[in-house]
C-alpha cells in the first residue's frame, strides 16, 4: 500500500503535460478541478479521498483533451486546452476559465447525492446538477467500493454531464474562454496576417473560421497620436481592443526565437471595436495602426456568420448574405 | 573503528549501487536513440512517392490557393490553369477547375476585366458540369448556382439549385455540404420573393448542420423582421424555436418565444395550443427556477391567459400555478389530479409532471420545504407510473417530519396510497426507484425502532421485505445492480433481530455473510456467520448496527492510482541519491 503522496501529485502533472498540456500556454488551459463536499465520502473512503479525486480529475482532463493518438470523446471541446486544477487551493477567482465537479448533499435531501459541473469564467458562471446516489440507494448498498468508484464517477459525468450539456459548454468556451494566447504579425509586410501558436496539424479544421482577437497597445505606444474619429486611442478602459478575424486557410511560420517556428494558422483581421457591446466596424479604416497592437488571446466567435464565409471548410462555395 | 570500516562499506555499497544506475540509465538512452534513428530510417509505408506530375499539380494547386489568399488573382488564376494541364486524372481536373472558377467567381472584378473572368468562369463550371461524377457534380451544380445569382442571374440560379437531388448528399460530410447548398438555395429563393420556401430551406439547413450560423441567422432574421407577421406565420416562428429548443440554444429560443407571447392575437386555433407545449419543452429543458419564472414571465404569461383561446389559456393558467401558487398536497391512492387537468386533458400528464418535480426541486434547494413536498406531491399523482416524484416525496417526509408532518398522518396517508396495483408500476418502470423508496422507509422506521410486524407498513421488517423484492425485480441486464447487495439482508436480519425473530435474523445474516464472501469482504462474512451461531445459540451479545460498523461495506482496493503507487519513482530516486554519494565519496578521497 503507497499512501497518497507528492509524489502522486508530480505523477498526474507529469502525465498532464505528457498529454499535451504545453507550460507555455498553461494560463490559456481551463483548469478542471474534482472534489468532494459530502461528510460521509470523508468517512466512507477516509485517507482515500483525496487521491481518488486527484484520480478523477486526472481521468476528466484526459477525457477533455483526448489521449494522445486517440480521437477525442468531444472534438469540439478538446480544441481548448485543460489542465489539472491545483487540488491543495480554494477554485480561482481570477476570471480564468475553470471547469469544476462538484460532489455534495442537496441541503434538503441529504439521502441523496448529486454531482454539480460548473463553468465559471470572468463573466459567466453556470451549473449543471445530476443525481449520482439517488436517494435511499446508501441505504440499500451503501457507498460503491473504492475500487470502482471513480469509474462510477466518471461514467456519471460522461453521461450525464458531458454528453448531455456538451454543446451548451462549447458555447460558454467560444464566449469565454481563450484557445490560445499570443500571436505574431506576418513578416511580409504586404500580408495584413497573424499568425496564432495554434499547431496546423491539429486546429487545421479551424482554418477558415472566425476569431475574436483580444489585442492591446503596446506599453511605450503613445496613443495620443491616433486621437479622432474610428481611432484606437479610444480603446476601452482596461485598453483591449477586439479584432474579428478570419482564418485565411492557409498557414503561416509561428517563431517566437524561443523555440523553432512550426505551421501555423493565420487569420486575417477585418473588423474591429472598443468593447464587447459595441458596433463592429471594418478594419481598413485603421489599418496602419493595428499593426501596433499586441495580441493577447484568442476566442473562437459565432459572431458575424457573414465575415468570412465566401466559402468554408466545406469546399463549398457559400452566398454572402445579401439580403438585409 | 569497526563503525567507521561499516559506513565506509556501506558508502562502497550505494557507490556500487549509483554506478549501476548511471549505467541503466546510459543504456536507456542509447536505446531510445538508436529506436529513433530506425523509426527515421524506416521507409514510410503510408506514403509513396508521388509521381512528377502529381507532384506537379499538387504544387500549382497549392501555390494558386496561397496566391489567391494574398489576392494575387490573376496570378492564382495563371497557376490554377497550369494545375488543369498538369492533371493526372479527370477528377484533378474538374477540381482544379472548380478551384479557377470558384476564384474569377469570388473575385468578379470591375469594368472589362470582369467581363472577361464571367465568361471564363462560366465556361470552366460547364466543364466541370460536363466531366463532373458524383459528390464533384453537386458540388459543381452548387457553386455555379452561386456563381450565377453572384452575377445577378437569380433565376437562372434557382433553375441550376433547384436540379439538385436532395438524397444524392452522401458521406461523412454530407450533411454538412447539403447545409451549404440548402442556405444557397434559399438565398436565391428568399431574393425572388419566395420567403416560404426558402425558410424552410434554411431551417432544414441548420437541422442538418447545428454549428452552420449563416443558416441560423438568416432564418432568425426571417422571423424577427420589423413585421413579421407579413412574412411568415407563427406557425413558422415555432419551427425555429423548436430547433432551437434541439440544439440548445435557450437564449435564442427565449427571445423567439417572447416575441410570440407579444402578440397573442396571432396565436389563433392550433397555433395557441403549439405555443403551450412548445412553451412547456422550453420550462423543462432549460430548467427555469421559480424566482427567474416570476422575474421574466410572470407578465407575459398573465398577458398569454387572458388573450389565447381555450384550452391553451387554462393551460398557461397552470403553468404559472405550478410556478407561484400554493397548492393542495394530493396523496391518493388512484386519485386523478384535478389541479392540472388542462395539462392531463391535453395527453400532456408525463410531461408536466416533469416540469412539477423540477420545480419542487428549485423550491427544495431554496429551503422551502412546503412548496416542494406539494409539487413533488402533485407530480406523482399525475403521472402514477413515475417513481421519481413518488421517491422524493417520500424523502421529504421522512427526513423532514419534524417539519412538514409532525404528527405522521400524511405519512401514513402516503403508505396506504402505496398499494400493490400503484407499486406494480413504478416496478415495471422503474424497480430500482421502487427499492430506494422502500430503503428509505425502512431506515425511517429502523431509526424509530419500529420493527414488526412485517404485515404492518408503518414498520422496517415490512420496509426491508419490499425493498428485497424490489429488488429481485430489476432485470439481470444491469451487472452492476444485479451483483450480491448483501446490506439489505443484513438491515433484514437487523429488524428480525430487533423483532426478537431470532431464528429468521439468523437466516438472513447467513445470507447477508454469503453475498459478502462473494464480494470477498471475507471479514465482514466472518462476523456475520458468527453473529448468526450466536443468535441460534440464543447467547446474549451487544448488537452490531450495520450502519454503525467502520468497515462494513465492501473490501476497499487502497492502490488504484495509476503510477502513483509504483515503487519506481522511489528506485530512481535511490539511484539518483548513490550517484551522488558515490561523486561525494571520490571528492573527499581525492
Amino acid at each position: 500500500m503507497y499512501p497518497i503522496t507528492i509524489n502522486r501529485r508530480i505523477f498526474l502533472s507529469l502525465a498532464l503535460t505528457m498529454l499535451g498540456g504545453l507550460p507555455a500556454f498553461a494560463d490559456m488551459a481551463i483548469e478542471v478541478s474534482a472534489g468532494s463536499r459530502v461528510p460521509s465520502m470523508r468517512v466512507e473512503y477516509n485517507n482515500e479521498l483525496n487521491g481518488l479525486m486527484d484520480k478523477l480529475r486526472y481521468r476528466l482532463v484526459q477525457n477533455l483533451q483526448g489521449p494522445p493518438g486517440v480521437p477525442p470523446d468531444w472534438p469540439e471541446l478538446a480544441l481548448w486546452k485543460f489542465t489539472l486544477g491545483d487540488p491543495g487551493k480554494a477554485p480561482r477567482n481570477d476570471g480564468a476559465p475553470q471547469l469544476q465537479f462538484l460532489i455534495f448533499e442537496p441541503s434538503y435531501m441529504k439521502n441523496q447525492i448529486k454531482l454539480r459541473m460548473t463553468y465559471r469564467s470572468a463573466e459567466i458562471k453556470r451549473d449543471w446538477d445530476t443525481v449520482w446516489i439517488e436517494s435511499g440507494r446508501l441505504m440499500a448498498y451503501g457507498y460503491p467500493r473504492s475500487a470502482v468508484v471513480v469509474d462510477e464517477l466518471f461514467d456519471v459525468i460522461h453521461d450525464q454531464l458531458l454528453s448531455k450539456y456538451q454543446e451548451e459548454l462549447r458555447q460558454f468556451f467560444v464566449k469565454s474562454a481563450p484557445l490560445t494566447a499570443g500571436g505574431i504579425w506576418d513578416n511580409d509586410p504586404e500580408n495584413f496576417r497573424l499568425v496564432l501558436p495554434l499547431a496546423w496539424d491539429r486546429y487545421s479544421s479551424l482554418s477558415q473560421s472566425r476569431f475574436r482577437l483580444a489585442c492591446s497597445w503596446p506599453e511605450k505606444t503613445d496613443k495620443s497620436s491616433a486621437a479622432g474619429k474610428g481611432q484606437l486611442s479610444t480603446a476601452n478602459s482596461s485598453g483591449e481592443v477586439e479584432l474579428l478575424s478570419c482564418g485565411t486557410g492557409h498557414r503561416g511560420s509561428f517563431s517566437t526565437g524561443k523555440q523553432p517556428p512550426y505551421q501555423a494558422l493565420s487569420v486575417e483581421p477585418r473588423k474591429w471595436r472598443r468593447s464587447k457591446g459595441e458596433k463592429l466596424q471594418p478594419i481598413d479604416v485603421i489599418r496602419d495602426q493595428v499593426r501596433k497592437l499586441l495580441l493577447l488571446r484568442t476566442y473562437l466567435t459565432e459572431e458575424e456568420p457573414s465575415l468570412c464565409s465566401s466559402r468554408d471548410s466545406s469546399h463549398m462555395e457559400v452566398v454572402q448574405e445579401v439580403s438585409q | 573503528m569497526s563503525m567507521v570500516i561499516t559506513r565506509s562499506r556501506s558508502f562502497s555499497i550505494v557507490a556500487r549501487w549509483g554506478v549501476v544506475a548511471l549505467v541503466g540509465l546510459l543504456l536507456l538512452g542509447l536505446w531510445l536513440v538508436i529506436a529513433q534513428l530506425r523509426e527515421s530510417n524506416r521507409p514510410n509505408e503510408q506514403e509513396t512517392p508521388a509521381a512528377p506530375s502529381q507532384a506537379s499539380y499538387r504544387s500549382y494547386m497549392g501555390s494558386a490557393a496561397s496566391l489567391e489568399g494574398l489576392q494575387q488573382v490573376e496570378r492564382a488564376a495563371g497557376t490554377y490553369a497550369h494545375a488543369v494541364t498538369t492533371a493526372s486524372s479527370k477528377q484533378e481536373a474538374v477540381e482544379a477547375q472548380l478551384a479557377w472558377a470558384g476564384l474569377l467567381s469570388r473575385n468578379p472584378g470591375s469594368g472589362n476585366e470582369a467581363g472577361g473572368r464571367a465568361e471564363k468562369a462560366d465556361e470552366l463550371y460547364q466543364s466541370a458540369l460536363e466531366e463532373a461524377e458524383g459528390d464533384q457534380q453537386l458540388r459543381a451544380r452548387n457553386d455555379y448556382g452561386v456563381f450565377l445569382f453572384r452575377q445577378g442571374q437569380t433565376a437562372k440560379a434557382a433553375a441550376v439549385l433547384g436540379q439538385i437531388d436532395h438524397a444524392s448528399w452522401s458521406g461523412e460530410d454530407g450533411p454538412v455540404r447539403q447545409a451549404r447548398y440548402l442556405y444557397n438555395y434559399g438565398q436565391v429563393l428568399e431574393d425572388l420573393g419566395r420567403t416560404q420556401e426558402a425558410y424552410s430551406q434554411y431551417l432544414e439547413a441548420m437541422r442538418l448542420d447545428p454549428r452552420f450560423g449563416l443558416a441560423r441567422e438568416a432564418a432568425t432574421r426571417l422571423v424577427t423582421s420589423p413585421a413579421p407577421a407579413a412574412v411568415l406565420p407563427a406557425s413558422d416562428q415555432m419551427r425555429l424555436v423548436k430547433e432551437f429548443l434541439g440544439q440548445r440554444r435557450f437564449t435564442e429560443a427565449d427571445g423567439l418565444l417572447r416575441e410570440l407571447a407579444a402578440h397573442p392575437d396571432r396565436l389563433s386555433g392550433a397555433d395557441s395550443q403549439r405555443f403551450a407545449d412548445l412553451f412547456l419543452s422550453y420550462l423543462i429543458d432549460s430548467r427555469i427556477e421559480p424566482t427567474s419564472f416570476k422575474q421574466t414571465w410572470e407578465k407575459p404569461t398573465e398577458r398569454l391567459q387572458a388573450a389565447l383561446p381555450s384550452p391553451a389559456a387554462e393551460q398557461i393558467r397552470e403553468i404559472r400555478s405550478a410556478f407561484l401558487a400554493d397548492l393542495p398536497v394530493e396523496i391518493q391512492s388512484g386519485a386523478a389530479s384535478g389541479t392540472f387537468r388542462a395539462w392531463r386533458d391535453a395527453g400532456q400528464a408525463k410531461r408536466f409532471s416533469e416540469l412539477l418535480k423540477t420545480i419542487g426541486d428549485d423550491y427544495g434547494e431554496r429551503g422551502n420545504l412546503h412548496r416542494s413536498l406539494e409539487r413533488y406531491s402533485q407530480a406523482a399523482t399525475l403521472d402514477p407510473t413515475n417513481a421519481e416524484p413518488a421517491l422524493y416525496l417520500t424523502n421529504l417526509l421522512v427526513e423532514h417530519s419534524a417539519e412538514l408532518d409532525p404528527k405522521g398522518e400524511l405519512l401514513d396517508r402516503w403508505l396506504r396510497a402505496l398499494t400493490e396495483e400503484r407499486e406494480d408500476r413504478y416496478a415495471l418502470k422503474d424497480p430500482e426507484k421502487l427499492l430506494y423508496l422502500h430503503s428509505l422507509l425502512g431506515a425511517h422506521f429502523e431509526k424509530g425502532k419500529r420493527w414488526g410486524p412485517e404485515d404492518d407498513p408503518q414498520t422496517a421488517l415490512y420496509q426491508w421485505r419490499r425493498a428485497l423484492e424490489a429488488q429481485s425485480r430489476i432485470p439481470a441486464a444491469e451487472p452492476e445492480l444485479s451483483k450480491p447487495r448483501p446490506l439489505l439482508n443484513e438491515r433484514l436480519a437487523f429488524a428480525y433481530e430487533g423483532w426478537g425473530e431470532k431464528k429468521m435474523a439468523a437466516g438472513e445474516y447467513r445470507t447477508a455473510a454469503r453475498g459478502y464472501e462473494e464480494l470477498k469482504d471475507d471479514k465482514k462474512a466472518v462476523d456475520l456467520f458468527a453473529r448468526a451461531d450466536i443468535l441460534e445459540k440464543g447467547a446474549l451479545l451487544q448488537r452490531p448496527d450495520p450502519l454503525q460498523e467502520e468497515d462494513q461495506m465492501a473490501a476497499i482496493d487502497e492502490d488504484t492510482l495509476p503510477g502513483g503507487a509504483s515503487p519506481w519513482p522511489l528506485i530512481a530516486l535511490g539511484g539518483l541519491l548513490c550517484l551522488l554519494a558515490a561523486i561525494t565519496i571520490r571528492i573527499v578521497r581525492h
